[in-house]
């Protein structure tokens, strides 16, 4: 038997019209079978790939395979290629949160602490912690636990990253329309940024948040404003001499003043728009340290590749961004002020900082990080290539992708600026990437690469690129679920953990102090200022770590699996340390109180 | 007034002075962003004084923040 299923003009469809569907179906119940069947406790020194069976291989390979396959049907489908692009995202980022049986990240739960304390107490304690200087997303995490009923913000920390991620598919889209690239190029954009983004900076955390802020600001200016169009240079100059021509008009009164830009929308509609940015952009201030910044230096890359109309929104926003530094946020920088400035342009070191010393570690955590590296580099490579071939109105593209960079020379952000950086460049990198595959082909500015023209060949062209599709998208999801996970042995906690934390909470008065070895436990989400958390830091020998909490006599000492995943992968501690820093607390004064298969508690003998 | 500012140039980083400048900064660019998108006509001249005092002003600023820096930093 046959099945076909007959159009509204009566034309047969054939079941092929729903392959892409069908595979992205059969994904998500070899996504379910996977989840199912992985055993958190079996996790291996590479994270979570080491519990991943091969369901959720096949099912990955199923449902980018659906994705290219309607990524170039005629006409396209939004709607499927929407559903393909979500189960795509539940994959890499849903994947954790449902083996995991805690949410991930000590930070994230440092989080929930902050949070708890504002709900106690109305207001953000100064000078705790420097995240505390920027207290907005804490305090609107607050009403939202408030609103909600819950005791505390616990609750939104385990599925909180396929959340944001979802979130942010909105602003994406709006993004990938208006950026001057094709319809398939914005589709395969947004794949290849879900497929790529290993930056683990969807956690519970304001920045998560503010990267939601920052996608919105964009993909509402760049909705709103088109580029002017401008009179070309004659052609006889030649390529180069109208592209020379072209730059210098980047900093023409006209272009600074923003009337290179134009818009359809009307007034009322558009100083709203400006209205609620100006607002998004006092949310940012308040709630995070770098993403105002990484928004000015967007904001002012629109405004010189023609896609910003009102320059006032990139001086609003500095503004807003600089009052609440040196008013809001005194408490962080005052009696330290090297902590902001130290690391201005020192780009070198800030280099050196943020990538060569997280090169480090056991061969397996080595090959993790190397695999980060090379993804990275893969995706920018392919943007570079997609800048060559495709032709454009506007290179706001390759503004918005490379303004971030800026950001290195001002700042090191505690070695992780670079990351920062590169999350901040990942949705037009990618677009850039797609580029590379589906470059469009008309436009103001030329590609520097000559077409490639299909021709007779159109069959077997549409056949190869829907292979080399499929392998881009593929190879980069599967490097970014090894390396995305790669941190999870350390990084992600188990329920033993959690019930030793608990324990430890339940069993320390006020001025008690919970030493750990290292900073990987899911702890620090109540008591902030009545229970003080130590952990020596990177004390060099374990046997140094031992020392150090003997000193400062904790009343408890947490040991974990978790911490000593840490030490062994990251740090380059023997098999069994942790055993042996428990026997020497067992000899200086210390007892078993507590024991689960993954964390004991030792206790102060009294 | 005047004398306890110029008493001590560092007076002039305290949250007060910083946060008037600020308000002004932002009133005048609300109010330049309102006149162009709402194309209110506005003669060259007042263009030019709302366009220098925003510059002005943004500057002053940026001097008030680094002195803020500098005094209690």
């Amino acid at each position: 038997m046959t099945i076909v299923r007959r159009d509204l003009n009566g034309e047969p469809q054939p079941i092929r019209n729903f392959l892409g569907l069908f595979l992205g179906f059969a994904g998500l119940v070899l996504w379910l079978v996977a989840v199912h069947n992985a055993d958190y406790l079996k996790m291996g020194a590479y994270g979570l790939v080491s519990v991943l069976g091969w369901p959720y291989f096949v099912g990955l390979a199923f449902v980018v395979m659906g994705f290219a396959i309607e990524l170039l049907r005629t006409p396209l489908r939004s709607g499927r290629l929407f559903a393909l692009v979500v189960l795509l995202a539940i994959f890499l980022y849903g994947t954790a949160s449902a083996i995991e049986p805690v949410a991930q990240l000590t930070d994230s739960w440092v989080h929930a602490g902050f949070i708890q304390y504002i709900i106690q107490n109305g207001h953000p304690l100064n000078g705790y912690d420097a995240r505390f200087s920027w207290p907005g997303g804490f305090s609107l995490s607050a009403i939202l636990v408030a609103f909600t009923g819950q005791a505390n913000a616990i609750a939104f920390l385990r599925w909180f990253p396929i959340f944001i991620e979802l979130s942010y598919l909105a602003p994406l889209l709006v993004i990938a329309r208006f950026s001057g690239v094709s319809r398939r190029a914005g589709w395969l954009g947004i794949a290849l940024y879900y497929a790529t983004n290993w930056i683990f900076q969807d956690y519970f955390s304001p920045q998560a948040l503010n990267y939601l802020f920052y996608l919105v600001v964009i993909a509402a200016v760049l909705a709103c404003w088109q580029p002017r169009r401008l009179d070309r240079a004659a052609p006889e100059r030649g390529y180069w001499k109208e592209r020379v021509a072209q730059s210098r008009a980047l900093m023409t009164h006209s272009r600074l003043v923003g009337n290179d830009a134009t818009t359809t929308w009307g007034s009322v509609e558009t100083i709203s728009v400006l209205g609620l940015l100006g607002l998004i952009g006092l949310a940012s201030a308040m709630s995070h340290q770098l993403t105002p910044y990484a928004m000015v230096l967007a904001l002012a890359a629109c405004l010189l590749t023609r896609r910003l109309g009102r320059p006032e929104l990139v001086l609003l926003i500095a503004a807003l961004a600089l009052g609440w530094l040196s008013l809001g946020a005194s408490n962080y920088w005052v009696g330290h002020l090297n902590v902001i400035f130290g690391s201005v342009g020192q780009v070198s070191s800030t280099l050196t900082s943020n990538v060569t010393s997280r090169v480090s570690g056991a061969p397996t955590h080595l090959l993790v990080v190397e695999i980060r590296i090379l993804l990275t580099g893969a995706l920018f490579f392919l943007a570079g290539v997609g800048f060559l071939r495709r032709y454009t109105d506007s290179r706001a593209l390759e503004a918005l992708a490379g303004a971030p960079f800026l950001l290195v020379a001002a700042q090191s952000y505690g070695g992780e600026g670079l990351l920062r950086v590169v999350l901040f460049a990942l949705p037009f990198a990618s677009l850039l990437a797609a580029s590379a595959i589906l470059p469009s082909q008309s436009g103001t500015i030329r590609g520097l690469l000559p077409k490639v023209s299909i021709g007779r060949f159109a069959g077997i062209g549409r056949m190869t690129l829907r292979l080399i599709i499929i392998g881009v998208v593929l190879a980069f999801a599967l490097a970014t679920t090894i390396v995305r996970g790669g941190n999870d042995a350390y990084a992600s906690f188990s329920r033993g953990e959690l019930a030793a934390v608990n324990y430890a909470y339940a069993h320390v008065h006020s001025g008690d102090t919970i030493g750990l070895v290292n900073y990987y436990l899911p702890i620090g989400q109540r008591d902030i200022t009545t229970v003080a958390v130590y952990d020596p830091g990177s004390a060099g020998s374990y046997q140094n770590i031992g020392q150090l909490l003997l000193q400062a006599k904790p009343t408890i000492i947490i040991l974990s699996q978790s911490e000593e995943a840490y030490g062994e992968e990251v740090v380059g501690f023997p098999v069994g340390w942790e055993a042996t820093l428990e026997t020497t607390f067992v000899n200086h004064g210390y007892r078993i109180a507590a024991h689960w298969n993954t964390a004991t508690v030792l206790k102060v003998s009294v | 007034m005047n004398d306890i500012v110029f008493a001590n140039a560092g007076a002039l980083g305290a949250p007060q002075v910083i946060f008037v400048s600020l308000a002004a900064v932002v009133t005048l660019l609300c109010l330049r962003a309102l006149t162009r998108v709402m194309r209110l006509a506005l003669s060259r001249s007042v263009s030019q004084v709302l366009d220098g005092s925003i510059v002005v002003l943004f500057l002053l600023f940026i001097v008030l923040i680094i002195v803020r820096f500098t005094t209690i930093g």
